[in-house]
């Protein structure tokens, strides 16, 4: 990032290795969990991200690998989870009850290194354990969307 | 109509220059992300489309007639990153070309764009 908060032009192509790692640990998470209605994706909006999504009962549940690139040429893996329900309400609207965990991040050294695989898999699995069992009743915020 | 929201510079640059809207990203097909909602406010921008960083820039409308074909959505947008999104996005790999006005190369000096 800038000063201003705006995003320096990103190395797109450096980052995918990182992002083959970090789907490579999703896919694996998939199938020890058996997580249903399971996902992954990259790059959202050009924003270097790798999301895990997958729902349990009538709540969606995310995990977010977000890459945040420092002046040095390195990094972070910062990883963010979230679960969510969209209720409609009368007329046109919808009503999101939705909780997010800012779950934690490791250092990527220059050029993109992830220096250790295991504890980058420990995060990712700490940001599926975080959200995974949250019930919509225990969704703490709730935001009026268009409809 | 349709909308995309940019932060990047080199983008914005390749619309003023060829008048194509598509993301500079190769690596996802330059895959391009677009909204049918008109934000006036950057910041509701950010929280419903759930971005990280604020877009400096809003190109469109364009209408749903010009829009290439579409590889994911319609659908909402997750929470992400303390945002909670709920905005609608649609994912199309294709470019969309603007409309321009092409000054041809005349008298020495070279083609440009004259609107």
């Amino acid at each position: 990032m800038t000063a201003d908060g705006r995003p320096r032009e990103i190395r797109f192509e450096a980052l995918n290795h990182v992002f083959n790692i970090i789907e490579q640990l999703y896919y694996a998470i998939i199938s020890r969990l058996k997580l249903e209605r399971a996902s992954v994706e990259r790059w959202r909006w050009d924003e270097p991200v790798a999301t895990l999504r997958w729902s349990s009962g009538n709540v969606s549940r995310n995990v977010h690998a977000f890459i945040d690139s420092d002046s040095a040429g390195g990094g972070r893996i910062r990883v963010d989870a979230n679960a969510w329900v969209d209720f409609p309400v009368e007329g046109k609207a919808v009503v999101r009850r939705w909780s997010n965990v800012s779950v934690g991040q490791i250092e990527l050294s220059r050029g993109y290194e992830v220096r250790e695989t295991g504890a980058l898999e420990n995060l990712l699995m700490q940001g599926v354990r975080s959200v995974s069992e949250l019930k919509a009743e225990q969704l703490k915020n709730k935001t009026f969307l268009r409809g | 109509m349709f909308y995309r929201y940019i932060s990047y510079p080199v983008e914005i640059q390749q619309i003023v220059a060829e008048r194509k809207i598509q993301s500079t990203n190769p690596s996802e097909g330059f895959a391009t992300w677009y909204t049918p909602t008109r934000y006036n406010n950057p910041a509701e921008a950010k929280s419903e489309l759930a971005l990280r960083t604020l877009p400096t820039h809003r190109v469109g409308p364009i209408p749903l007639d010009e829009l290439p074909p579409l590889d994911i959505g319609p659908r909402r947008a997750d929470p992400a990153d303390g945002e909670p999104g709920g905005g609608t996005e649609v994912r199309t790999r294709h470019p969309v070309w603007l409309f321009g006005l092409w000054a041809f190369p005349s008298g020495g000096s070279e083609g440009r764009w004259d609107l």
